[in-house]
Formats: structure tokens, C-alpha cells, sequence
């Protein structure tokens, strides 16, 4: 072990180096973050490449700021703590160094780099590469060398809190972190997502919290320079925390098909653990209330800390009511959740950090810090945070509520669009808060002044202790610490090993014969790149068992559903809807053309494209584009073939009662507000559907504005989709919003007749001349009548038009004989003259059968016509 | 199993509680941990400004004449 003046020197050096490498780490971390939030509203900024695509972005953000911010900076602060704690140095300087570059060049330089280059798991706060993960867990074992082996050397009846809470963050979290990086890549589905469950909560609270917490129980004291309230209860809170904690986790998959049990006990578990940090918040605020000599105010890094613990109690509160059921069941996967994580990683354990680095900083010889920078970085962080949190927290109840009703999804993310864009004010205000406290580092007064403590070897002057009362406490202390190491492996064992058992069990019991599970190397391709951009944070693959889930998306997610899936993506966030019954709902084209640009089929989609998986249109698809999308069609692939058909529609519409009962009482304006919201991407503003989006369909979206349908067709198609086509079902609009839009669609079609000027020939000339151009091109597919029915008709998928109950326009012939129908049956006919045209097209207007309409509809077309003359 | 694990923790607790409550030198020896931190720190502990005070927790560190 290292002693004297200069391991005091390379101690400095090393809180130098850790605390700059923080500071770069919090700025790019952030900057990830704020990248990330201007995506929300501006989908298309930075979209032209994988590299800055949003879900690789997240990643960065989150894993960046657990490791190359916090993680820098409490090393820092155990370099600095360590040795105050415990009247020993840590165990090498050279393994500093050599931790450091560990760290920072591998772990984080490493991790970071490949995310951005694709490489990466699709697990909440485990999100690098399993190669980083295996380097991360050799730092965390290092950090116990480096720093665990001065704790074990101080005498357990004498070692203050902060210190029992340093040793247990080093050693449970070297303890825990595979839980959550390596298990999952081991056990699918369900039962990898029971681990995957545990380490994201170990992470905040078994990580994050110790360090935060012995961090606030350092520096408090030290600044007003009196003991804490109470160091027993100090203690309970310490012993509590290490205890319950890792029991917590399973509360992120509550209404899963994870044993109930286990989900019961990570409820139970999270009121309890609201109450420790009740206990240690209030003896932490006392300690606080005892200084009378205005270091309270006055102390900037004190102030940082206090404000951490007032978070710690909200945030504490906050999750224990979130794992609540009746309460997850409203507001899980909404921005409340990550306005909750804002506060937790921001309020509680970046302040803290913060706080402890400006209180070392301050203590250390030969550099600058500047109070005033400081105070404003606390106020610009302060202000920041709370918009931000009152912002998603507001949002997060607008989804809420928006996902209890039957409403379309897309009208939750319409209603988050000016949330986001004000969480996107409050980054940049935190972001220019990190600057400010980063700048606070290296500007003002230069000070000499060493602050001694760190090397205080002081004896201590208290009465003489009755050694056998130090013996038994030291002992329980030890033995209750053994306790905690026991508590974990039973909690791995609760609410990791006996669940996934449990789940095995039972999906060998449930899972159906002759099922077809496994992925075939294409599909496995379109999972990886799935995987490595992110997906699965905007797109959950778990419905849950809860009345909402059920209507929206389908039957619950089984536990034998997702066994072939290595890691698991259940997803932790919804901001777009659930996937897993995504093969029965959408087309091949309608995926590829969404996943070049969302926009192009869902106008008000905030998703972002990924053009780069394309080669320049949205019908040229790369290998990775069509593995994505043959992967998305295997979601929910396995449910399907256990059930006659695709899930029941909810909400089904009575058709002929609707139609015809709704006709007169639709507002043909409000319905165009409908159209142009959900229909517009791919049939085009006009109707006429010349949209890249539409164009690359196949078949094409349908023209609207040029071909007339039968009411009845059209409210059909809108109640139940068209079979064969990109064309879903809209039946979860709201209902006066689909005979609003149905009826603005029934009066887009105009096929107004053929002014004299602008004829060929005689109407009667035209008819003849149309009926043999049609005999001679058009009767083998659509019949001798024009009825459909053609001796070639049965050969394709859509029958062709039956225009008895299509009328056509002289435009939109015109343009189907340019270009054909691509996906349908129907080809350009480019040799027929302009003359051939007119004349075939007066011929098939004449077989036209015009079914009598409610007199609204009738009206409806000069209703349009007169609004879009204005 | 999970009311078992919590009860058991509850109990440990409870434990150390009882015997904080039965015992002074438990009592006083628990929180001298504090007092040692802020010596390490180079802060006079409070025992050592004035003798008449006790190691001690704050909350047991009162006037007994007043109320």
C-alpha cells in the first residue's frame, strides 16, 4: 500500500485527471441527450446516416452519463474520501492509472465508438457491447483492489457511513453489473428480461445511490463542521439500502407475464425501500439543520448537496407509488417515467457528484474555482431540471390518459409534440448549467491552501472504549454486511433464478405444438439491426395485462412467445406503439416505406427515417432494410398461427347503420383536419395519392381524387382495411371523426364530364371507338361488361376494377395509362393515343351505375370545391 | 419468500434498535464513528470543545431539565 507525500501527490493528480474526464464526459453526455430531445420534434435533423440515428444517440446518452460522468466522478471522490475515511491510502498508484485509462479509453471511448458504429444490446442501462461490459467489470473488480482493502483494514465499529457505503457500491455493484449485461444474452425473452429487470434498478441503487448517499454524509459534515445527527440510524438507512434494493427490480415489468409473485414482491419491496430513504433523508436534513453558522447558504458544493438529498426523498417517494399496480398500470412507459429517471440521475446523483467535485476541488492546492460561476451553474441546473421534470411529468399524464381512451396512437405523440419541445428548452438551459459549473473549475481566484485532512493521522481523543462492546459491534457490522452479500445472492436467486425457472416451466408447458419459433438468418440479421438502433427504446414487444394494452394491441404477451429472443426486447418506454403483434398488421411495403421516412405513411410520425438502409428511394431497399423488416414480421408471427386469424379488431363498425344514420350529420371540414392528420402521407393532400410514400406502395396508394367509389366500399375500407394492401384499418379513430373523414373522402372524387371543346369526336364516336379499344385491351382482366370479371382476373391478388361501381375521370385515366397500377394487375398502356384514351375512358364512365346517396354526400364535393377555392 | 426475506431483514434491524435502546455504551460506541470522521477531517469534535459533552447521538444529547 502506498503512503506519504507522494501518494498525496498522485492521489491530486489522479482527482485532477478523473474530475476533467468527468467534466468531458457530462458535456458530450448531455450533448447526446439534447441531440436526442431535438429528434423528438425535428425527426428529420441528423437522419442521414446510422451513426447519429436517434436510438444510437440514446444509448451514448444514458451509458456516457452512468460511466464517463458519474463513474469519473466518484472515483474522484473515492480518491479523495478513502483515505480521509479510513487513515489509509488506496491500495496503488500505478492501478490508478491504470483503472483511469481502463476506464476512459476502453470502456468509455470504447463503448461509445462502437454504439455509433452499430455494435451494441438493446438492455436498459447495459447498453454497450458485451466486449466493454467484459472490460467494465474488470474496472469495477480493480476499484475493489484499488480501494475495498483499506476499508477491510479499518475496524468495522469504527468506520463512519460514508464509508460503509463506498465499500458496498464497489462491492455489490462488481457483484451485480452481469446481472444485468451477461445473463440476458444467456436466458431469452421473459426470463432474461427478470434479470434485465434487477440490474436496472441495481444500477441506480446500487451504484448510483451508495456513491450519491456516502457522498452527502461526507461532505455535510465537513462544511459545517459538526457530526451528523445520528450515525445508528445513519447505519439502519445503510443496512436498509443494501438489503431491500435489489429486490426492487422486477417493478419494471409489473403487468408481464413474469410469475405474479415476483412482481408482488418488488411492489412490496419498493414501499419498503420508500421508507428507508425516508430515514435517511430526515437524518441527512438534521445534520443539515445543525449548522447555525450560515455555511448552509453560503457553501455553494453544500448547496448542490442538500438539494440532492430533497430529491433523493421525492424521487424515492416518487418510484415507491410508480411500482404501485394500480398506478404503473396508468402511467408506465410514459414520460413520466423518464421525467422520474431525470430527477433521480440529474437531482439526486449528478448534484451529489457535482457537489462532492467542487468540495474536493476547493480543498485541492494550485488550482482556479470561481464561487460566482459555481452559483449561477447551481440556479441555470435548478431551473433546468424542475421545467424539465414538470414538463415530461405533465406529458407523461397527457399519454397516460390519452392511452386509457380509444383513441389512435398517434394522437398521444401529437399531444407530446410542445411537451417535447420545451424539454428540449430545459436541455439546453442544463446543458448551459454543466458548461457554467465546468467553467467554475477553471477560472476565478487560484488557491494554495491544502486542505490537511486527507492526510490527518490524528489519534483519537474519546473515552477509552469498552473493547467487548467494540467486539460485538464490529461483529454485527461484519456479520450484517455478510448479511447483505446473502440478501443479494437470495434476491438474484427470488426475483432472477426462481422466476426464470418458474417461466421455463411453464412455457415448456404452454408453448404450442408445431409452432414455427426459430429465426431464420435473414429474420436473425433484422433482430441484430434492430437491436443496435435502438428500437426496442420507442417500441415495446410486451402487452401488457391490462384492459388498455388489451384493446390497443392485442392478447398479452405470452412467456413462450419471445424464448427464441437473445437479449430480450421487451422495451422499458413506449413513444411508439407496441410490436408485438406487428406481423399481422402492416404490409412489406408499408414497413419499408415508413422505415425510409415515417412521414411518408403517418404524417405526424415523430420517428425518425433511416434513409441509409436504402439506396436512395424508398422501393430500393438494402439487405439490412429488408432483414429489418422480414424481423418485424415475425413479431407476434408464433400467436398468430395458434389463433384462426389475425386478433379481433375492437371497435368494430356497423357499416350500413353507421353510414348511412352519420351521413347528414358530419362536418366535411372537420373531416378534411382528419384526412390531412392520418391519410395524407400516403394518398396525398389531393387524394390523388402522387406521394413518394404512396408511389412506393405497392400496389400504389389509391387515387381518391380520380376514381369514384360506392359508399359502401369505402366505409368498409376504412372500418376493416383493404386485404392485399398497405391500407390499414381505421376503426379506432373516434367515431365521429371516421364518418367525418369517411364522408370528406367520399367527396374527394371529381369526375366532372367532358366539356364539348375539349372532346375528340362526337360523344357517340367516342363510344364506339372506346368499346373497341376496350375489347381489345381491357376485357380479358376486367370483363366483357367492365364488371371485373374478366377470364384473367383470378389470376391476381386485388380483382381489377369493377366500373360499375367505379367511375373514372378523364385525368386519372390518363395517368394509370402513363403509368399503370404498379403492385396491381394493371400495366401502362403508353402506345394508346391521347384520342384512344378520351374515348375509352367516356366508355367505361358510360357503364357507370351511380348509387343513390344521402343528399349530404351529394352536396359534400361542392362543399370541397367551394373550400378549396377560397 | 420475498415476506420472509423482508421479515428477516426487518427483524435484524430490529435487532440493533433494541439493543441500541438497552444499552449505553452501544449507544454512545455506534455513533463515535461521526466523531472520529471529523477528527480525520482536522475538525475538533464537539466532546473535545467543551467536557461536559457526551459522544453521545443529538437526539439523546439534550438538557434532561427541559422538557
Amino acid at each position: 500500500m502506498s503512503t506519504g507525500d507522494g501518494t498525496l501527490l498522485s492521489a491530486q493528480k489522479l482527482i485532477r485527471a478523473h474530475t476533467y474526464t468527468s467534466f468531458a464526459g457530462l458535456l458530450l453526455s448531455a450533448t447526446f441527450g439534447l441531440l436526442v430531445s431535438i429528434k423528438f420534434h425535428v425527426p428529420t435533423f441528423l437522419d442521414g446516416h446510422g451513426w447519429d440515428t436517434w436510438g444510437r444517440l440514446r444509448y451514448d446518452h444514458t451509458q456516457g452519463i452512468l460511466y464517463a460522468w458519474l463513474g469519473n466522478a466518484f472515483i474522484a471522490f473515492l480518491y479523495y474520501a478513502v483515505p480521509v475515511l479510513t487513515r489509509r491510502s488506496f491500495t496503488s498508484v500505478r492501478l490508478g492509472w491504470l483503472l483511469f485509462w481502463i476506464w476512459n479509453a476502453v470502456a468509455v471511448l470504447g463503448g461509445w465508438s462502437l454504439v455509433l458504429a452499430g455494435s451494441s444490446q438493446p438492455l436498459e442501462w447495459a447498453e454497450f457491447p458485451l466486449g466493454i461490459a467484459a472490460v467494465i467489470e474488470v474496472a469495477l473488480l480493480l476499484l475493489v483492489v484499488q480501494f475495498a482493502l483499506p476499508f477491510w483494514k479499518c475496524g468495522a465499529s469504527e468506520l463512519y457511513v460514508a464509508g460503509w457505503y463506498l465499500l458496498g457500491g464497489i462491492t455489490f455493484t462488481a457483484l451485480a453489473y452481469p446481472v444485468g449485461n451477461l445473463v440476458p444474452n444467456l436466458l431469452p425473452g421473459a426470463m432474461g428480461a427478470a434479470f434485465s429487470g434487477l440490474w436496472i434498478h441495481d444500477a441506480v441503487g446500487i451504484f448510483i445511490t451508495p456513491f450519491a448517499t456516502a457522498i452527502a454524509y461526507f461532505v455535510i459534515p465537513a462544511v459545517t463542521k459538526k457530526p451528523i445527527f445520528s450515525h445508528f440510524y445513519s447505519m439502519i438507512g445503510f443496512w436498509l439500502l443494501f438489503l431491500v434494493y435489489p429486490l426492487n427490480g422486477l417493478h419494471h415489468y409489473i403487468y408481464s407475464s413474469l410469475p405474479m409473485t415476483a412482481q408482488h414482491a418488488s411492489e412490496v419491496a419498493s414501499i419498503y425501500q420508500g421508507i428507508d430513504v425516508i430515514i435517511v433523508v430526515t437524518n441527512l436534513l438534521l445534520s443539515v439543520a445543525i449548522a447555525s453558522d450560515g455555511s448552509v447558504v453560503r457553501d455553494i458544493p453544500l448547496r448542490f448537496i442538500w438539494t440532492s438529498v430533497v430529491i433523493y426523498l421525492v424521487v424515492s417517494v416518487e418510484g415507491s407509488i410508480q411500482a404501485i399496480m394500480s398506478f404503473n398500470r396508468f402511467i408506465h412507459f410514459t414520460d413520466w417515467v423518464i421525467g422520474h429517471s431525470h430527477l433521480a440521475m440529474i437531482g439526486f446523483a449528478s448534484f451529489a457528484a457535482m457537489g462532492a467535485l467542487a468540495h474536493i476541488w476547493q480543498r485541492l492546492p494550485n488550482v482556479r474555482s470561481s464561487r460566482r460561476l459555481l452559483a449561477w451553474s447551481y440556479w441555470l441546473l435548478t431551473i433546468g431540471l424542475a421545467g424539465m421534470v414538470l414538463d415530461l411529468t405533465g406529458a407523461g399524464l397527457v399519454q397516460a390518459s390519452l392511452w386509457q381512451q380509444h383513441l389512435p396512437w398517434i394522437d398521444s405523440v401529437r399531444a407530446s409534440r410542445p411537451y417535447w419541445i420545451v424539454r428540449t428548452l430545459d436541455g439546453c438551459l442544463l446543458l448551459t448549467g454543466f458548461l457554467t459549473f465546468g467553467a467554475s473549475f477553471f477560472v476565478g481566484k487560484r488557491h494554495n491552501a491544502v486542505e490537511a485532512a486527507a492526510t490527518s493521522r490524528g489519534s483519537s481523543t474519546h473515552a477509552p472504549h469498552n473493547p467487548r462492546t467494540d467486539h460485538w459491534i464490529a461483529t454485527a457490522y461484519t456479520a450484517t454486511f455478510g448479511a447483505g452479500l446473502l440478501f443479494f445472492v437470495v434476491s438474484f436467486a427470488a426475483l432472477g433464478v426462481l422466476p426464470a425457472y418458474e417461466l421455463h416451466k411453464s412455457i415448456v408447458r404452454t408453448t404450442p405444438k408445431g409452432l414455427r419459433l426459430a429465426l431464420t438468418p435473414e429474420e436473425k440479421r433484422g433482430q441484430q439491426i434492430y437491436a443496435r438502433n435502438g428500437c426496442a427504446y420507442c417500441h415495446t414487444q410486451q402487452v401488457r395485462f391490462t384492459p388498455a394494452d388489451e384493446w390497443r394491441f392485442g392478447p398479452p404477451t405470452q412467456a413462450w412467445e419471445t424464448q427464441d429472443e437473445f437479449p430480450q426486447m421487451w422495451g422499458t418506454r413506449r413513444i411508439g406503439p407496441d410490436l408485438a403483434h406487428e406481423s399481422s398488421k402492416r404490409t412489406r411495403d408499408w414497413q419499408l416505406v415508413h422505415l425510409y421516412n415515417p412521414r411518408f405513411t403517418v404524417p405526424d410520425s415523430m420517428m425518425p427515417g433511416y434513409r441509409w438502409l436504402f439506396d436512395g428511394s424508398p422501393d430500393q431497399p438494402t439487405q439490412d432494410a429488408r432483414d429489418l423488416v422480414a424481423y418485424l414480421n415475425t413479431l407476434g408471427r408464433a400467436a398468430l398461427q395458434t389463433s384462426a386469424g389475425p386478433p379481433q379488431e375492437p371497435a368494430q363498425i356497423d357499416m350500413h347503420n353507421e353510414m348511412w344514420a352519420s351521413a347528414g350529420t358530419s362536418n366535411i371540414y372537420s373531416g378534411k383536419a382528419v384526412y390531412l392528420a392520418n391519410c395524407s402521407g400516403c394518398h396525398g393532400a389531393d387524394g390523388r395519392g402522387h406521394t413518394p410514400g404512396g408511389r412506393a406502395l405497392r400496389p400504389v396508394a389509391f387515387d381518391l381524387a380520380d376514381f369514384r367509389l360506392p359508399p359502401e366500399r369505402v366505409w368498409r375500407a376504412l372500418a376493416n382495411g383493404v386485404p392485399g394492401t398497405s391500407m390499414p384499418a381505421w376503426n379506432r379513430l373516434p367515431q365521429s371523426q371516421f364518418r367525418a373523414v369517411a364522408n370528406y373522402v367520399l367527396s374527394l372524387p371529381q369526375t366532372p364530364p367532358l366539356q364539348p371543346a375539349d372532346q375528340w369526336a362526337p360523344e357517340q364516336t367516342l363510344l364506339l371507338a372506346g368499346k373497341r379499344v376496350f375489347d381489345t385491351h381491357c376485357t380479358r382482366c376486367h370483363g366483357d361488361t367492365g364488371a371485373g370479371d374478366g377470364p384473367q382476373a383470378s389470376l391476381f391478388r386485388r380483382p381489377p376494377a369493377n366500373f360499375h361501381q367505379v367511375e373514372v375521370s378523364f385525368q386519372g385515366t390518363t395517368y394509370v395509362m402513363q403509368h399503370g397500377v404498379p403492385g396491381s394487375g394493371m400495366p401502362a398502356w403508353p402506345l394508346l393515343t391521347p384520342p384512344e384514351i378520351q374515348a375509352v375512358t367516356v366508355y367505361m364512365r358510360s357503364m357507370y351505375q351511380r348509387p343513390a346517396l344521402p343528399n349530404a354526400i351529394q352536396e359534400a364535393p361542392s362543399a370541397h370545391r367551394t373550400e378549396d377555392a377560397k | 419468500m420475498i415476506v420472509w426475506i423482508i421479515a428477516i431483514i426487518t427483524a435484524i434491524l430490529l435487532v440493533f434498535v433494541i439493543w441500541r435502546k438497552a444499552s449505553k455504551s452501544f449507544r454512545e460506541r455506534c455513533e463515535e464513528p461521526k466523531f472520529l470522521f471529523l477528527q480525520n477531517l482536522g475538525i475538533q469534535p464537539p466532546q473535545d470543545q467543551s467536557s461536559t459533552q457526551t459522544t453521545l447521538p443529538q437526539e439523546d444529547n439534550h438538557d434532561p431539565d427541559l422538557p
